[in-house]
């Protein structure tokens, strides 16, 4: 084995402990979430936005918190509400006198949008005039303001919250956005075991407040960079391309096709398939492979797709669970690969 | 070790991985064959041995069939590295491991690896040494033979007797054929001819047609040739009863109900010019008394049937007697087995020689002639409780 080659399998080494301790210092402050955990893991050094769904008060914003605390990154916060701005969020420029000159001239203010982590609280309830203000941010790593850009700082993420069941006065996000977000995740409810641990834990204080930086921004970026060094064979490309194409009704296995033809009235765009291999090679390091499995894609799949697939409205209209029919897809993609 | 010794060692196993999954797949073909080869050898043959429906090529060109369509699976289906490397990834659990060194042979040059790509290879050749190990035990052919082998072959190996006692079966149903055809047209003489044939069930057919033609060659042959040799009309008794036609035509036609009895019970076909023949050989039989002592026994058919040609004075005694009955003692041979002189059939005249009528049939006529009546005598020894006569 040669010096580099030995360098890196330490660094995998390094990456699945480093991994294994971040999820456990999550664990310690968010308790029985532990796949929502590693989900959100994955999605970070993939470089990814989530979409955070649940009810309210199962700790989403405190999951953004503690995140911040356990990467030492800065955390900023956007509460969206109807009335909400883009410029509140992506800064504006404002009228400054300088005390040495008696000129004054207009300064861009940068807004919230320009932290490392980025919690955008209930983003359903913004209008879709500001949640558009987060396309630009969100995809291209900058945000523009009277004609002049500016780059977001690197690593840049957005945690979105939204609340499924108040959708009164609400703005459901455009599929344009959905697509860019990385994962979807769903925050269940906790177990009785869970709920258990976190009176002990959070009745009296803020486990957040207790957590410490175990991974560093540059640690973060090395990390990420490893990432990008995973080997893909062709024949996983080929079985990613291929889960992709089944959520288009077009697989081997005629009956999920029909099914599909049936259910989906759109399925799941490109950026999904790029979002599964690279949620597949932070998932493969994890497991301390430098090449991605099946198994990589498997567990990627469904966080990435779920926000991806758009149900006909008969079946919206027939109660279908998009969840459990994505499922069996993925089922279907697996026996068949 | 060198790197493309490395990588010599890895495509070793993979290609050993190959030839595995291609002998799986022809085991797999071939037993599918073989057990569509093994229903269809059971179906077409027992079809071809009981109603002959198939000729014996026919059949056999139809067992073979299916390893022929199975044979061109095989050679179609021979896996690629990729494949091979991909089953082995399953079977081994190794996660694409293989997957993606051979991947990383086949797009990438060792001199550009990442340390990623050299690592991986690394960790594949490493793996696929042990696991070539565990390969090389399960390449045994017998191990890939699923556990339904032995009953394909107790199958097939079955099969294969039983065709071979379906074909004695066979030749006893259509002795049992015969005995019943017989034993119905005793019952009923005055049925037509083509009654006879309806006695006879389509199962035995072909065999039944068989025996009767070579038995009729024979019986014709000789009747032939000893009606040229018998003098019709030496007897003055003859035209005394040829002067009573209407008495003759009674006699006759009893006569022939008679001989159509004895040809049916070995299987003869009636005819018009052997009924004729035979006519004239029964009137002549009736006085004819020539026949020496020593022909009364005959053992020339396996020792089976035994000849009671009755004298001929005998034989005019009775007809004098039963004269009145319109009936001709036509029973000039009786069979052991026969448990009454009525029940005894008769065959063919007295007059025949009978030694020269048996050396003229064949050895597969006196074989059937001898199942036969041993068939007739174990059924007259059922109905009459096992007496013997």
């Amino acid at each position: 084995m040669s010096t580099s080659q030995k360098d890196f399998s330490d660094q995998v080494e390094r990456f699945k402990t480093d991994a294994a301790l971040f999820k456990q210092t999550l664990g310690k402050a968010i308790v029985g979430q532990p796949q929502l955990i590693s989900d959100l893991f994955t999605a970070i050094l993939s470089g990814g936005h989530v979409l955070l769904e649940g009810l309210p008060g199962l700790g989403k914003t405190h999951l953004s918190k503690v995140i911040a605390s356990a990467l030492g990154i800065t955390l900023a916060r956007v509460q969206c509400t109807p009335d909400l701005m883009p410029s509140d969020i992506t800064g504006s420029e404002i009228l400054i006198t300088r005390p040495e000159s008696i000129e004054q001239s207009f300064e861009f203010r940068h807004g919230p949008i320009f932290s490392s982590l980025v919690l955008v609280d209930e983003i359903n309830r913004a209008s879709p005039k500001t949640q558009a203000a987060l396309l630009e941010a969100m995809q291209e790593n900058q945000v523009t303001h009277a004609g002049k850009s500016y780059a977001l700082p690197k690593p840049f993420w957005i945690l979105a919250t939204q609340n499924p069941i108040e959708l009164e006065g609400t703005y459901p996000l455009p599929e344009a956005q959905l697509d860019r977000f990385l994962f979807k995740l769903k925050v269940d409810f906790p177990s009785a075991e869970s709920l258990n641990q976190l009176i002990d834990l959070t009745l009296d204080e803020q486990p957040a407040d207790k957590i410490t930086t175990v991974l560093s921004h540059n640690r973060i970026q090395e990390m990420m960079t490893l990432c990008k060094e995973v080997v893909i064979a062709s024949e996983i490309k080929h079985a990613a391309v291929a889960l992709i194409l089944t959520t288009h009704g077009e697989s081997s296995d005629a009956s999920i096709s029909a099914s599909v033809q049936q259910h989906i009235r759109y399925g799941a765009s490109p950026r999904g398939l790029q979002a599964i291999l690279r949620a597949a090679r932070v998932h493969a390091l994890c497991g301390g492979r430098a090449h991605v499995a099946l198994e990589d894609i498997e567990a990627a799949a469904l966080p990435a797709l779920r926000h991806r697939i758009l149900l006909t409205l008969e079946s919206e209209m027939t109660g279908t669970d998009s969840e459990q029919f994505l499922k069996d897809i993925i089922s279907t993609w697996k026996h068949l690969n | 070790m060198n790197t493309d010794k490395k990588n010599t060692v890895f495509i070793a196993f993979i290609k050993s991985m190959r030839t595995r999954l291609w002998l799986e797949t022809t085991v797999h073909y071939s037993l599918k064959s073989l057990w569509a080869a093994a229903v269809l050898l059971l179906t077409f043959g027992f079809i071809h041995i009981l109603w002959g429906s198939f000729s014996g090529w026919l059949t056999f060109i139809i067992t073979l069939s299916p390893l022929f369509i199975a044979l061109i699976f095989i050679i179609k289906s021979h896996p690629t590295l990729a494949l091979a490397a991909k089953i082995a990834d399953r079977r081994f659990a190794t996660r694409a491991l293989f997957c993606s060194a051979l991947d990383i042979i086949n797009n990438s040059s060792r001199s550009t690896l990442s340390p990623a790509q050299a690592l991986v290879l690394d960790q594949a050749i490493h793996t696929s040494a042990q696991c070539h190990q565990r390969l090389k035990y399960q390449n045994h052919a017998f191990t890939a033979l699923p556990r339904s082998s032995p009953l394909l072959m107790a199958i097939l190996i079955g099969g294969f007797f039983l065709l071979l006692q379906a074909k004695n079966l066979r030749q006893t149903i259509a002795l049992e054929n015969i005995l019943n055809s017989d034993l119905a047209t005793e019952d009923t003489t005055a049925e037509s001819v083509t009654s006879e044939k309806e006695g006879h069930p389509d199962a035995s057919r072909d065999f039944v047609l068989q025996l009767r033609q070579s038995l009729k060659t024979d019986a014709d042959n000789l009747i032939s040739k000893n009606i040229s040799t018998n003098n019709l009309n030496s007897n003055s008794n003859s035209d005394k009863m040829l002067s009573h036609t209407d008495h003759h035509n009674t006699i006759k036609n009893s006569q022939f109900k008679d001989i159509d009895s004895g040809r049916k019970s070995l299987g003869m076909t009636t005819g018009k010019k052997t009924r004729g023949q035979l006519a004239g050989t029964v009137s002549a039989t009736n006085n004819n008394n020539t026949l020496p002592k020593d022909k009364i026994h005959t053992t020339n058919v396996g020792q089976l049937i035994e000849l009671k040609i009755k004298n001929s004075q005998n034989s005019n005694t009775n007809n004098n007697a039963n004269s009145n009955n319109s009936s001709v003692d036509l029973s000039d041979f009786s069979f052991p087995g026969s448990a009454d002189k009525s029940s005894s059939r008769s065959i063919f005249s007295t007059t025949i020689n009978q030694s020269d009528y048996y050396a003229h049939l064949t050895p597969e006529a006196n074989h059937y002639i001898a199942r036969y009546f041993q068939a007739l005598n174990a059924n007259n020894k059922s109905s009459t409780g096992g007496k013997q006569p």
